[in-house]
C-alpha cells in the first residue's frame, strides 16, 4: 500500500515537473469557490514598479523605470467542484516607460485599455483526509489577445495557449502549494515558463480569519528573460462572501535578453465576491 | 513546442517540482491530524449537551476558515435548519472539524441522505453523526456520494 502511494506520487510529481509551459493564480484566491453551482467576482489593483533598463544581468540605465498600474476583473464559475471556468481581463489604467533618447534625456511612452483576456478551465481532483484537505488541478489555459494600440504595449496581443498544473494542501495550522505553468503564443512573443512554491500559516481574529503565504514565483522566457519574485500574501475572510487579499513581490533575481525594465517589485490588493 | 521551451526552466523547475510534490504529500500525509477521534467525541458530547437543538457531524477536510463557506450554502438550504442559530443554522469547528447544524424540530428526525449529500456538494466528505441517547453518545455513518 505505502509502496503504491509512493510510486503513484512519484509519478505525479513527474508529470507535474514536465507540464513544462505555465502562471497563474485563478479567481477568487485560487481557493474558491468549490462547492457545486458556486460563483465569484474578483476585483484586483496592481502596482508595478520596474526601476532600471537592463540588458542580461546589467543595469545598463539606473533610473530609467516603468510603472504598471493595472485593474484585474476576474470571474469564477463552479458547475461542478471538479469543474471551473475562469476568466480575466485585465484594465491598464496606466503605463509609463522611460527610455534614454538621442540627447541623452528621458523618452516617455505610455500605454492604456484593456489587456489580453485568459479564459481558464481549471480541473480539480479534491482529496479529503482527518485533519487535511487538498486538490490536485490541471488547468488548460487561452489568452486572447484584445489589447490596443498605443505608444507601447504591457500586453502582448498575441493569441496564446497555456497548461498549468498544481498541488495544494492545507490543516488546520498550515498551507502549502506548488504549480507550474506555460505559455506559448502565435508570432514573435517568447513562450513564458513559470513556477511558484507557497508556504503559509491560517489565523483566526476573531470572526475574521484568513491565511499568511510566502509565495516564491519564477518566470522564464525562451527569449532569455528570467524573473524570480518573492514576498508575503495576506488573505483575510471578512465575511462567507466578501473576502481580500494584499501582496507585495519583490524580483530578486532580474535578468532581460534584450534591453528591457527590470528590478521591480509589486503591490497587489484584491477584494472579491462569492456566491 | 519543447525547443520554444527555455533552457534554465526545462531543468531547474521540473526538477524541483518532480523532487518537492512527492515530498510534501507525504510529508503532510504523516502530519498527524489535529485532534483524535477521542477528542472529538468529548467534543461533540460537549456540543451536543450544551444545544440538544443541534445535529453535530464530523466531515474530513473541513479543516480552514473558508471550508465553512460551502458547507453553509448547501447546508442551510436544507429543511429545517434554524438560520436564526449559529451563522445561518451552520457552525464548524475547523479544529475538530466537526459542524453543527441547528434545527428547528427534533434533530433525530434530520434527513441524513440529503445532509452527507449537502455535504459531498460543498465539495467534503461526510463521514458520521453523534447523538446523545439517554446520555449515552451514539454516532451514525453517513450515506457515500449520490452521484446521480
Amino acid at each position: 500500500m505505502q509502496f503504491k502511494r509512493v510510486t503513484e506520487a512519484l509519478w505525479l510529481g513527474l508529470v507535474l515537473g514536465l507540464a513544462a509551459p505555465a502562471g497563474a493564480d485563478q479567481p477568487v484566491f485560487n481557493e474558491m469557490p468549490r462547492w457545486d453551482n458556486g460563483w465569484g467576482i474578483q476585483f484586483v489593483g496592481e502596482r508595478r514598479i520596474e526601476r532600471d533598463l537592463m540588458s542580461g544581468n546589467q543595469v545598463v540605465a539606473a533610473g530609467f523605470s516603468e510603472e504598471v498600474d493595472l485593474l484585474h476583473v476576474e470571474g469564477v464559475y463552479t458547475w461542478d467542484k471538479t469543474i471551473r471556468l475562469t476568466a480575466k481581463l485585465p484594465l491598464i489604467l496606466d503605463a509609463r516607460r522611460e527610455l534614454p533618447d538621442a540627447t541623452g534625456g528621458k523618452l516617455i511612452e505610455h500605454d492604456d485599455g484593456i489587456g489580453d483576456a485568459t479564459l481558464a478551465l481549471p480541473l480539480k481532483r479534491y482529496f479529503n483526509l482527518d485533519g487535511r484537505s487538498g486538490s490536485w488541478t490541471l488547468t488548460p489555459q487561452a489568452r486572447v489577445p484584445l489589447g490596443s494600440t498605443d505608444n507601447y504595449e504591457v500586453s502582448d496581443r498575441a493569441w496564446g495557449s497555456g497548461l498549468h498544473a498544481g498541488f495544494e494542501t492545507e490543516t488546520y495550522r498550515y498551507l502549502f502549494a506548488i504549480g507550474v505553468t506555460g505559455w506559448i503564443f502565435e508570432g514573435n512573443t517568447p513562450a513564458q515558463t513559470s513556477g511558484s512554491i507557497d508556504f503559509g500559516v491560517n489565523f483566526s481574529l476573531g470572526d475574521l480569519s484568513g491565511h499568511v503565504k510566502w509565495e516564491t514565483d519564477y518566470i522564464s522566457e525562451n527569449d532569455g528573460t528570467e524573473k524570480l519574485y518573492i514576498g508575503p500574501h495576506v488573505y483575510l475572510k471578512i465575511t462567507d462572501t466578501v473576502h481580500t487579499q494584499i501582496m507585495y513581490k519583490r524580483e530578486a533575481h532580474s535578468r532581460r535578453n534584450a534591453l528591457d525594465h527590470g528590478n521591480g517589485h509589486i503591490i497587489k490588493l484584491g477584494f472579491a465576491l462569492v456566491f | 513546442m519543447l525547443a520554444q521551451i527555455s533552457r534554465p526552466f526545462r531543468f531547474l523547475l521540473p526538477a524541483l517540482v518532480a523532487i518537492l510534490t512527492p515530498l510534501s504529500t507525504f510529508a503532510l500525509e504523516d502530519v498527524n491530524p489535529e485532534v483524535t477521534e477521542e477528542v472529538r467525541l468529548i467534543s461533540a458530547r460537549e456540543k451536543l449537551s450544551a444545544n440538544p437543538s443541534i445535529v453535530v457531524l464530523y466531515a474530513e477536510g473541513l479543516c480552514c476558515p473558508s471550508c465553512a463557506i460551502g458547507v453553509r450554502k448547501k447546508v442551510s438550504k436544507l429543511s429545517n435548519v434554524d438560520r436564526a442559530q449559529f451563522n445561518n443554522g451552520v457552525d464548524l469547528d475547523t479544529k475538530t472539524q466537526l459542524v453543527s447544524v441547528a434545527m428547528k424540530s427534533d434533530p433525530t428526525k434530520i434527513d441524513l441522505p440529503s445532509l452527507a449529500q449537502a455535504i459531498w456538494d460543498a465539495g467534503y466528505t461526510p463521514v458520521r453523526t453523534y447523538h446523545l441517547d439517554a446520555g449515552d453518545l451514539r454516532t451514525t455513518a453517513l450515506p457515500a456520494e449520490n452521484s446521480d
